[in-house]
């Protein structure tokens, strides 16, 4: 998609020309994805939507010399991107998984399941969860743009500043990774690891 | 194709990237290697799960926080502006008043000999000797008070001895102030004795003088508020008409008589008149008596 097709480009304009309630709009559109990208870098809720806030007041700032080169939520994630990496970098933190209500969230309700299923199902998330957060940070933000945010290849090398060639390889890298460590987790379990 | 390469590639065959011969080899591989069938398949649920992984969501007050996030922003980036603006625009600003502060206090130097009086007092006396080639000493019996003259171009560097009268400059503040007058003379020197002895005659005296005898003089004269409007009327007339030579007897004024009568018929600019003997109050003003400072500027006749 082209900066021209880019369908955000209608409020990018309100929101250049002063119109605050085109900017709300914008959060509202947004504010989960860059939080989903926050919190799964970060490994924290709460530094994770500091962040996200900081996100949305750093690109309305910034939004006046938006020229629309890129697509705007390009240039977003690419803002949170950065901001991710650059927050991981001053912490220097231990890497840390997601509390009990980053857990519950992950506990998705399926009609079809029973108790025993909702709890595997349940487990197998936040083993998922675990095993993302294990990858060294360029190939996580590289899975989680495009696994769990669902951007194109070209998308994610335009947001990273990154070589196609570059994300392929990390993606490729970090799927296996979290695949062998879901395997690992269930192998231990004794269970679906024949799926994995 | 090999299972190594099928494993290296798996991840653009999910993704649909690969190109279309690789996509033929590829499928090729899968249709008799099921290892690799199995492989591309668990690939296959890995990437599913983590797309079905849910949103984490914001908190309700997300919206609210941002914008008091920019408000805040606004309130610090007002304060950073009146900090750091003067870096772009506030110290061209300040530069300038500061010029034209510069401007206004030399202009108020030049015109006001009050000021440049003071400033000099302020500064300790020079020695002659310190004073070099290019300064012009002139030492005066005028009131017991020496005043050093230096060069016009370093006005700042004069420096007036201070006078021993220091209780008549204490009462200063209790003297009114008039503007310069302007009178041209024939001879500037032979005028500027002139001065002396119609002040010597009204209780007045010079408290100063600027330039060169034979260019333009500025002479600040002080005397008696009562003698002021004489005084002023002496000059005018000294310029209008002929001035009468003094006919009074003080010591100081005998050369000036003496001129004055060799020189009765020239023209009558440069010469003041005496119209009557000084009494002894007015040669030697009281201390109460309220006086007046004036400049006289001489200028040469061309």
């Amino acid at each position: 998609m082209t900066s021209a097709q880019d369908p955000d480009k209608e409020l990018v304009q309100r929101i250049q020309n002063g119109d605050r309630p085109a900017f709300n709009q914008l959060v509202l559109k947004y504010r989960n994805r860059v939080m989903g990208i926050a919190a799964r870098m970060l490994g924290d809720r709460g530094e994770a939507e500091e962040l996200a806030q900081d996100v949305f007041v750093k690109v309305y700032r910034a939004l006046g010399d938006f020229q629309g080169a890129a697509l705007f939520s390009t240039w977003l994630f690419r803002v949170t991107a950065n901001s991710c990496l650059n927050h991981r970098r001053k912490r220097r933190a231990e890497v840390r998984i997601l509390d009990g209500a980053g857990d519950a969230a992950l506990a998705v309700a399926d009609p079809s399941s029973n108790p025993h299923q909702l709890l595997e199902q349940k487990e197998l998330r936040i083993a998922l969860e675990k095993s993302i957060q294990s990858l060294p940070e360029e190939q996580r933000i590289v899975l989680i743009l495009r696994d769990v945010e669902g951007l194109s290849y070209e998308e994610i090398a335009d947001s990273l500043e990154l070589e196609l060639g570059t994300v392929r390889s990390r993606l490729h890298r970090a799927r296996l990774q979290v695949q062998a460590g879901i395997r690992e987790k269930f192998s231990l379990d004794g269970r679906r690891s024949d799926r994995l | 194709m090999n299972c190594q390469d099928v494993r290296e590639l798996s991840s653009d065959y999910l993704d649909r990237r690969l190109a279309p011969h690789e996509l033929s080899a590829l499928e090729e591989h899968l249709g008799v290697c099921p290892d690799c069938r199995r492989e591309i398949e668990a690939l296959r649920a890995t990437i599913s799960l983590l797309g079905s992984l849910d949103p984490v969501e914001t908190s309700a007050d997300f919206l609210s926080r941002v914008h008091r996030k920019l408000e805040k922003e606004s309130r610090l980036s007002r304060i950073r502006g009146w900090l750091l603006e003067p870096i772009k625009l506030k110290v061209p600003l300040e530069i300038t008043a500061l010029v034209l502060v510069g401007i206004l206090v030399s202009h108020l130097y030049y015109r006001s000999p009050e000021l440049a009086k003071e400033s000099r007092l302020s500064v300790p006396p020079e020695s002659p000797q310190a004073a070099g080639d290019s300064t012009a000493e002139r030492s005066r019996e005028a009131g017991g008070r020496e005043v050093h003259e230096r060069d016009r171009a370093e006005p700042k560097r004069r420096s007036e001895a201070a006078e021993p009268a220091a209780a008549a400059e204490k009462s200063l503040d209790a003297v009114s102030r008039a503007a310069a007058e302007e009178v041209v003379a024939d001879d500037v020197a032979s005028y500027e004795k002139k001065v002396q002895a119609l002040l010597a005659q009204m209780g007045g005296r010079i408290l100063g003088q600027e330039g060169a005898a034979d260019s333009v003089l500025l002479l600040t004269v002080e005397l008696p508020q009562s003698r002021q409007a004489e005084f002023l009327a002496s000059l005018k007339e000294g310029r209008a008409a002929e001035v009468q030579a003094p006919k009074s007897k003080p010591q100081a004024l005998q050369g000036l008589k003496k001129e004055a009568e060799d020189k009765r018929d020239p023209p009558a600019t440069g010469r003041i008149a005496e119209s009557r003997a000084p009494s002894a109050l007015e040669q030697s003003p009281r201390k109460d008596q309220p006086m007046v400072r004036l400049q006289l500027r001489i200028l040469p006749k061309k």
